[in-house]
């Protein structure tokens, strides 16, 4: 019994061993990652590296041997990485303040060179969080705040890509985007924007309006001039018996509208022409 | 021997393998060869015996205990450990080379780290992990994306120097999953960091009251998505961009009252200006009414003169006299009632009557 526990046992450890061993000296590099394999801190060689002259190519991703315990291996992200640096304070040449996000799309294109100088591809974006600021400052302070706020901020989202560029080269990477996202005044200078805007639209609305009531009493005026030259049309075929029969319609529109039914009392004289007959004479 | 079954040298070992120091036939050959070869082993011979010792003992009680108790115990574990051992191996393999792929499913096969190949729906096979592995996606269904994340305000600036506040919303779709895995790692805050700065890109070319009021939204959306799309082509992201949706373009919150006033005010002169219509139809109506009137009344005047005046007088007295308190012969001063001393006005007297 002991005897088999004791097989058992040594196989185990014999397989943990194989396992362990297997572990330590097979690096398996998969499509999205770089590995920089290191030998006492010396970079040794790397694994999958990104071309940027071949994109599509097949890649070297795959498994390969290191020794074991004395290599090492440092992981790089292969494909594009972002890096967003949000609120950085730029004085315009105006004299505006403005609050600018900066969006950075990059990619580690010498590993070797990361691995040696940051040791880590978390580190890239320390460093453009160091860097960035003075090169926007750099840059965007020669420009008026409303020409920052213009997509591109006038041609200067380029420069700043390109002076990114130049300096994060020292560390094997490439910035292949930066693009500015939010570009904000801050609360006090945003005040100043709203109370504009505010007016603006106090303006618009009493614009809105008074066009409104002009143009209402203009359709008012034009209303009455059409009608009173429908019936000078008419009228003038004979002006005399027209006045004859407005006034009769306007006595029956007053005196003889059956809504007001005896509201008058009227009071006809014996003598007068519309009993003419009827007093016989 | 004890420490010659080591085949790692790990000194620490040794107590454990030197639980059976009777039985050594069952030790494999290669190891009674190392001893000597071992470099760690050299130190520690002076040393190990005193520490082993201790260890030892620990085991050897256990084990005396152990076999002590029921000496089939032993036995059985190692009869059911090849089944159990046999057992979750088969279990891995099933779990990790045997896959399912739903309907909206992709999935990448990676040998050893390496893109082998994209596979779709139904039923697929690889070689267990570590060999291959199985990155499995929906790419059948949409994504979206809103920007700026639920409720939150977006000001972005116009052409003309005003502030808007925007909310929309991107959809695509993975159109190339082994580009979307491996060249745009964070692929959806990707999308949504340029989605972002392309729709301010587009805002800041137009005016605030064409974002706002909708009529070059349009154009905004379809600027704004192809933009996207040209720059993910360029980076070979994998990714086509379906739609992009303006959900709300509007005034900065904190002006949304004095902004209210114009919506106000256009319904205010809406109004007038219907008010107005109204006035001029009826003006219209009313003067085409008269002037008819006067037409078929100057119509039969033409031909008798006489007869139409004396018409129009008595139908108009008719009408007034009918619907009036009339009093006659008075002197001018009015009557409390008409005194009905004859029935000759008998046209008036009921009327007048029907009037109090």
């Amino acid at each position: 019994m002991t005897s088999a526990m004791r097989r058992t046992r040594a196989g185990l450890f014999a397989l943990t061993g194989i396992a362990l061993l297997a572990a330590s000296s097979v690096v398996v590099v998969g499509e999205g990652d770089q590995a920089v394999i290191t030998r006492f801190g010396a970079p040794l060689s790397v694994v999958n590296r990104f071309r940027p002259e071949t994109p599509g190519a097949a890649s070297g991703a795959g498994a390969v041997l290191k020794l074991p315990f004395i290599d090492r291996v440092i992981w790089l992200t292969r494909g594009l990485q972002g890096y967003s640096l949000g609120g950085s304070k730029v004085n315009a040449s105006d004299g505006q303040v403005l609050l600018v996000d900066t969006d950075v799309t990059y990619r580690i294109i010498d590993p070797v060179r990361l691995a040696s100088s940051l040791g880590s591809g978390q580190r890239v974006g320390e460093q453009i969080a160091a860097i960035l600021p003075s090169l926007l400052e750099e840059q965007l302070s020669q420009r008026p705040g409303a020409v920052i706020a213009q997509p591109g901020s006038g041609g200067a989202a380029r420069q700043v890509l390109s002076a990114l560029d130049a300096k994060l080269r020292t560390y094997g990477v490439q910035v292949v985007d930066l693009r500015f996202g939010r570009v904000v005044w801050p609360e006090s200078g945003q005040k100043l924007v709203f109370e504009r805007m505010q007016d603006r639209f106090t303006r618009e609305a009493w614009d809105i309006g008074n066009a409104g009531v002009l143009e209402a009493r203009q359709t008012f005026y034009q209303a009455d001039a059409d009608a009173a030259a429908i019936l000078q049309k008419s009228a003038s075929q004979d002006p005399e018996f027209y006045d004859y029969f407005s006034a009769i319609r306007s006595y029956e529109a007053n005196f003889g509208d059956p809504a007001r039914k005896g509201a008058a009392t009227i009071v006809i004289p014996p003598g007068s022409d519309y009993l003419k007959h009827f007093n016989g004479k | 021997m004890a420490k010659g079954e080591s085949p790692w040298g790990d000194p620490g070992k040794d107590g454990e393998v030197g639980v059976g120091t009777a039985p050594v036939e069952a030790d494999p050959a290669a190891p009674a060869a190392e001893p000597p070869r071992n470099p760690w082993l050299v130190p520690d011979t002076d040393s190990t015996p005193r520490r082993s010792a201790s260890i030892d003992d620990i085991f050897r009680s256990r084990g005396g205990g152990s076999s002590g108790s029921g000496r089939s115990g032993p036995t059985l574990n190692m009869r059911w450990l090849p089944w159990l051992l046999g057992g979750s191996v088969a279990a891995w393999i099933l779990a990790t080379s045997v896959h399912v792929l739903a309907q909206d499913e992709r999935a990448l096969v990676t040998t050893m780290g390496r893109y082998t190949e994209t596979v779709g729906p139904g039923l697929h096979f690889t070689l267990p992990w570590p060999f291959q592995t199985m990155l499995r996606q929906q790419t059948g269904s949409e994504l979206r994306a809103q920007i700026p994340d639920k409720d939150a305000e977006a000001l972005m600036p116009t052409a003309d120097g005003e502030l808007i506040d925007v909310s929309f919303q991107v959809r695509w779709r993975i159109a190339d999953l082994k580009q979307y895995t491996f060249n745009l790692p964070d692929g959806e805050a990707a999308v949504r960091r340029l989605a972002d700065a392309e729709m301010r890109a587009g805002v800041a070319e137009m005016s605030f009251d064409d974002v706002r009021s909708g009529k070059r939204q349009a154009e905004l959306q379809q600027h704004t998505m192809a933009r996207i799309q040209r720059v993910l082509d360029a980076w070979h992201a994998g990714v086509a961009v379906t739609a992009i949706e303006v959900l709300r373009a509007g005034p900065p919150a904190r002006l949304a009252d004095t902004y209210q006033k114009i919506a106000a005010a256009r319904e205010k002169a809406a109004k007038d200006r219907d008010n107005a219509a109204l006035y001029r139809d009826q003006a219209m109506q009313d003067a085409n009414g008269r002037a008819s009137d006067f037409d078929k009344a100057y119509a039969s005047y033409k031909i008798a003169p006489q007869v139409t005046r004396r018409k129009l007088y008595d139908d108009m007295m008719a009408r007034v006299l009918r619907n009036n308190t009339v009093v006659l012969g008075g002197t001018g001063a009015p009557a409390a009632a008409p005194p009905p001393t004859d029935d000759k006005p008998a046209a008036a007297q009921p009327a007048a009557q029907g009037g109090q």
